[in-house]
């Protein structure tokens, strides 16, 4: 990849008063469904918008991830009738507002694995909400305890990963339209716009094979602290397993999709009665690898943000950067010997 | 309350215990800066010991931990983890032979710049039983701090709210849930090897995958602590999504310990509740029974 990315032009940039982001946000809530972060009981989520005075721009990053928009914790995706299978047809042209840089980059992730080139299959489910999904992506200027998204090549201040970019200023707003469904969204005094951006280098990497690290590592000691919650799993915007459930009420049988984690005990265990994942310690281990070895092997990107959610919310103090920066050493040690 | 001077002799007792060999390990917490508060950790050597803490955001409820040593461990234990301890050795999941505990005074934790869940409803600053005192002044006696004793009385609210009312409430929590379990898994009475939230095929798959789930989730589960649960608030302490169902579980504390006058976590010798059968039970909490519990 070069260093300079030249940047989609679709558009001068929009300078925008306060008032004029809020206009432009009512505007488009007469338009689409709006997700955007919002309050619920304390707690910054995104969520859907009814009311453009409960949108919450700042810097403040939603306690769990985006994902629910294009994959639901929950999600009927077919229904089996006495004489036909209908499959579920989301259309429902969604713009999401607010999504930070780290969020911007795990849906890339979860593009790739659930219709991307190097996947094996693409799912219609997901597919059909991401097709009708506009992302309207808003910088960060507050590093939390926890979060490494630099150390991820991740740039908190703008991503091209959406249809258009939002910078928050101390009075009012930039935006700069991405795509083409992004051209028209906010509109103030425009502004000519920089052509480049450098896109910052992923430090926090794992180059290393499954032979060199399944045993060699002190996972024990990594995953001491855990209490198999899946928390971790489910508030982490790249984390993407599920689980296919029929029920049957009143002659109709529903397959729904639930989001698993592989941090649960049962998460592997076969028909048999065999479980190949036994121990938590194995279990943190797919997590870590999963995100850091074989995702980056089978679709070539880390299917880790560094958004920080998954060390902030575990109840157990586990912390995947250090776990990984202490891969790394150990690695790096062994390979001085070695020379 | 003097956190200095209660750290200072914690780390003195762990490397003492590390270093005679008297135990293997100590489990504890630590400072966690990334994480933003104290989080588990266990102290292997002297050295370890050292960065064992003890301050107003030790809120974690350590029990679960104990179940998993192999070896002989000392635990750093509050009022509500002992009372958990003991709710675990009276279900025999406890060998009181393989554990220390050195119990530490405790006036109440914080999360959040507020009382931590559980903690305004605490009884005592003084754990219920103990190997290895350390007082509030960080002394070798107790203290015993007067506490706030703020919670709210679940059966007096039930009895004056209207069903609607206490299903608003209810709903209302689990709104946010996720059903991550991580209530469950924090939770020291929870420690079944198959939940029966794990069960496939079992009839709660039958209602809807959402809401349903949800409902029957937590009011089994409250079922299944109905004289275990030893309020110690772990299960709203770990909801990162901020569901506090708790009042649910005190409320059929204190139903139980109306009726049965039984309390969960207080004495390891006692018969469990569910575990006694009397001839003359009044069955109030059978079906067609008059007990009302937050629900
Ligand atoms: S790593 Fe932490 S958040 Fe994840 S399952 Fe274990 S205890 Fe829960
Ligand atoms: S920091 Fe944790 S929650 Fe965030 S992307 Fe990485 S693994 Fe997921
Ligand atoms: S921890 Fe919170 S979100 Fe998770 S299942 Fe329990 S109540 Fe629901
Ligand atoms: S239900 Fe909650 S308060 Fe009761 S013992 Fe379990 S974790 Fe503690
Ligand atoms: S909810 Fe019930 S079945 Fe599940 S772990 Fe807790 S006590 Fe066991």
């Amino acid at each position: 990849m070069s260093a300079y990315e030249m940047r989609s032009n679709f558009g001068p940039l929009h300078v925008l008063t306060g008032n004029q982001v809020r206009d432009a946000l009512e505007d488009v809530l007469q338009k689409f469904t709006v997700v955007a972060p919002v309050m619920a009981d304390n707690k910054l989520v995104y969520d859907e918008v009814n009311d453009v005075s409960d949108i919450v721009l700042n810097d403040a990053l939603p306690y769990k991830s985006p994902k629910d928009v294009v994959f639901p914790r929950v999600e009927d995706v077919m229904r089996f009738l006495e004489n036909r299978v209908e499959e579920a047809q989301v259309i429902k042209p969604v713009l999401l507002v607010g999504a930070k840089p780290c969020d911007l980059a795990a849906m890339k992730v979860l593009d790739e694995v659930f219709t991307g080139e190097q996947g094996r299959y693409k799912d219609s489910f997901y597919s059909n909400r991401r097709d009708f999904l506009i992302i309207v992506g808003m910088n960060c200027r507050e590093k939390k305890s926890g979060c490494f998204c630099e150390e991820r090549g991740i740039n908190p201040a703008f991503s091209q990963d959406c249809d258009g970019f939002l910078t928050l200023q101390d009075d009012g707003a930039v935006y700069e339209p991405l795509t083409e469904k992004g051209a028209d969204l906010f509109s103030g005094a425009t502004a000519a716009s920089e052509n480049s951006v450098s896109p910052g280098e992923e430090t926090l990497v794992l180059n290393t094979s499954e032979a060199e690290v399944f045993t060699a590592m002190p996972w024990e000691k990594y995953a001491e602290g855990c209490i198999g919650c899946g928390t971790c799993t489910f508030i982490c915007p790249t984390c993407h397993c599920f689980n296919l459930r029929d029920s049957e009420k009143k002659g109709i049988v529903t397959r729904t999709r639930v989001w698993d984690s592989c941090m649960y005990p049962k998460f592997t265990l076969h028909a048999g009665g065999h479980n190949p994942r036994t121990r938590k310690y194995e279990r943190f281990r797919q997590r870590v690898l999963h995100k850091y070895l074989y995702i980056p092997e089978n679709y070539g990107c880390t299917a880790c943000t560094g958004c920080g959610r998954c060390i902030r919310s575990c109840p157990g103090g586990l912390n995947i950067r250090n776990t990984v920066l202490d891969i790394q050493r150990r690695l790096a040690e062994k390979r001085e010997v070695h020379v | 309350m003097d956190y200095e001077m209660q750290s200072r002799r914690l780390a003195e007792i762990a490397a003492k215990l590390l270093e005679d060999e008297t135990v293997e390990a100590v489990l504890g917490l630590r400072n966690n800066p990334e994480a933003g508060w104290p989080t588990p950790y266990c102290a292997r050597t002297p050295q370890d010991a050292e960065r064992l803490v003890w301050n107003e955001a030790c809120y974690t409820n350590l029990a679960f931990y104990l179940t998993e040593m192999r070896g002989k461990t000392a635990i750093v234990a509050k009022p509500c983890d002992v009372r958990s301890i003991i709710n675990l050795i009276s279900e025999n999941q406890l060998d009181r032979d393989n554990f220390i505990i050195i119990g530490i005074e405790c006036e109440g934790k914080r999360k959040d710049g507020k009382p931590a869940p559980g903690c305004d409803a605490c009884p005592s600053s003084i754990p219920g039983f103990w190997d290895i005192a350390i007082g509030a002044d960080g002394s070798d006696t107790w203290c015993d701090l007067p506490m706030a004793q703020t919670g709210e009385n679940v059966t007096q609210w039930a009895k004056k709210s209207t069903v609607e009312e206490r299903f608003d409430r209810f709903l209302k929590e689990i709104n946010q849930c996720i059903l991550c379990y991580a209530c469950r898994q924090a939770c020291q009475g929870c420690y079944c090897v198959s939940c029966f939230m794990d069960r496939k095929a079992t009839p709660w798959e039958q209602i809807d995958a959402d809401t349903g789930s949800k409902i029957a989730f937590h009011l089994t589960r409250a079922m299944h602590l109905a004289g275990r649960c030893t309020d110690c608030g772990a299960c709203e302490k770990v909801c990162s999504s901020g569901v506090n169902l708790k009042y649910i579980y005190k409320g059929l504390s204190e139903f139980v310990e109306e009726t049965y006058g039984f309390k969960a976590g207080v004495n390891p010798e006692a018969t469990p509740v569910m575990n006694r059968y009397e001839a003359d039970d009044p069955q109030v909490a059978f079906l067609g029974g008059d007990c009302i519990v937050g629900i």
